[in-house]
C-alpha cells in the first residue's frame, strides 16, 4: 500500500465525517482542498451526492432539484482536470 | 501526435464521468427508488449523528470553562433581566388561553388538542445547508408530509420528505420560503418571506401599526407563534417598510421537536 493511496483514504474518511458533523461549507472546503492535493478526485463528487441526498431539498431557485452539491463538485472536478494540464507547480 | 492522444483519452474521461454522474443523479434523486436510497443513507448516518449529539452536549460544560467571569456575570445579568421581562409577558397568559378557549367553545368551534409527537433533532442547520432539519421519526410512527414541526406554541417548519426511521423538514424560514402571517395586535395580514437562520422579513406599507416586540402569527384557528419583530427598516423616501423577525427558538441550538398533524387532516 503506497504512502499517497493511504494519505488518500485518510482524507476520504476526514470527508466523511465532515459530511456527517460538521458544517456542509467545511465539507465543500476539505472537497476543493481534495482536488487540489490528489490526482483525479472524484471522491468529492461522492460527497456532493451525500449531502444532497441527505440534507437536500429541492429548490424554487435550482429548477425545484436538490443537487446543487453534486453540481459544484462536478464542475470543480472538470475545470481542475482542465486546470491541471495548463498549470505545474515549481 | 501524442498531444492529440492525450486530449483524446482526457475527452473520453471527462465523458465516461459525465455520463456516470447523470445515470447516478437519475437513480438517487429523480427514480422512484430514490427515497429508499434516501431513507437507507438516513439510517445509516442515524448512529453517526446521535454520537455527536452526545459529544457535542458533552463539550459544551467544558467549553464554558474557558469563558472569563466577568463574561458570564454579564450574561448571568441579562438572562435574569430577560427573564423577569418575560415572566411578566406570560402572567396573565394562561388566564387569557382559558378564556380563549371558553369564548371558541361558545361560539361553537371546539378546539381540540392536536396529538403531538416527540422528535429528536439529528441534524440542524450547523450541518446542514438550506434551513433543513434531520428528525428521527418517519414512516414508522405515521409521520406524513405537511405536518407541522413545532416546540411548545413556537411554529418551525414542516415535513417535506418522510422515510422509514427519519423526516426531513423544511423550516419556513429557509430562503424564499414564504408563509401567511398576522402581525401584532392589529392582526394585520402579510407574507413573510424566510431569510435563513431563524430570520424572517415582510414588507409592509408605511406607518401601519407595527411595533419591535409585537408577535407574528401563523393564520389558523389556533394562532402559533413564527417570531417577534426585532427590526423595522423605514426609509422615509420608500412607500414600504421592511419588517425583519426571529423566531424566539433558535434553530442552531435546536434538540427536539414536536410533530403534530397539518391542520388539513
Amino acid at each position: 500500500m503506497n504512502k499517497t493511496f493511504f494519505m488518500r483514504a485518510i482524507y476520504d474518511i476526514a470527508i466523511l465525517i465532515s459530511i456527517l458533523s460538521i458544517n456542509w461549507w467545511f465539507t465543500l472546503i476539505l472537497c476543493f482542498g481534495g482536488i487540489i492535493l490528489f490526482r483525479s478526485y472524484y471522491e468529492c463528487v461522492f460527497a456532493g451526492i451525500a449531502l444532497d441526498m441527505l440534507y437536500g431539498m429541492p429548490q424554487e431557485t435550482l429548477m425545484n432539484t436538490s443537487l446543487i452539491f453534486t453540481a459544484i463538485t462536478s464542475v470543480l472536478i472538470i475545470v481542475s482536470g482542465g486546470l491541471k494540464t495548463h498549470v505545474r507547480y515549481g | 501526435m501524442m498531444l492529440h492522444q492525450d486530449r483524446r483519452k482526457k475527452n473520453k474521461k471527462i465523458k465516461t464521468f459525465l455520463v456516470l454522474i447523470i445515470c447516478l443523479t437519475y437513480v438517487l434523486f429523480i427514480s422512484p427508488l430514490a427515497s429508499t436510497f434516501t431513507g437507507y443513507f438516513h439510517r445509516v448516518a442515524q448512529p453517526v449523528w446521535k454520537v455527536n449529539t452526545k459529544v457535542q452536549e458533552g463539550l459544551s460544560p467544558s467549553l464554558g470553562y474557558f469563558s472569563s467571569r466577568s463574561e458570564l456575570y454579564i450574561e448571568n445579568q441579562d438572562l435574569k433581566k430577560q427573564l423577569g421581562a418575560m415572566s411578566a409577558k406570560l402572567a396573565d397568559r394562561s388566564f387569557l388561553r382559558h378564556e380563549n378557549i371558553l369564548l371558541k367553545e361558545n361560539l361553537g368551534r371546539h378546539e381540540k388538542e392536536p396529538e403531538r409527537i416527540f422528535a429528536v433533532v439529528l441534524a440542524k442547520p450547523d450541518i446542514t445547508p438550506y434551513d433543513t432539519l434531520v428528525i428521527d421519526i418517519g414512516k414508522n410512527d405515521e409521520i406524513l408530509v405537511g405536518d407541522l414541526i413545532v416546540v411548545e406554541n413556537v411554529i418551525l417548519g414542516e415535513i417535506e420528505e418522510v422515510y422509514q426511521t427519519s423526516s426531513k423538514v423544511r423550516l419556513y424560514s429557509s430562503n424564499n420560503q414564504k408563509v401567511n402571517v398576522f402581525i401584532g395586535d392589529d392582526a394585520i395580514g402579510a407574507e413573510a418571506q424566510g431569510l435563513g437562520g431563524g430570520n424572517f422579513e415582510i414588507e409592509l406599507p408605511r406607518n401601519v401599526n407595527v411595533f419591535v416586540g409585537d408577535s407574528v402569527y401563523v393564520s389558523d384557528i389556533n394562532p402559533r407563534v413564527l417570531g417577534v419583530v426585532e427590526y423595522i427598516n423605514s426609509d422615509p423616501n420608500d412607500v414600504f417598510e421592511r419588517i425583519l423577525f426571529k423566531s424566539p427558538v433558535n434553530p442552531f441550538s435546536l434538540r427536539f421537536v414536536d410533530v403534530i398533524r397539518a391542520p388539513h387532516e
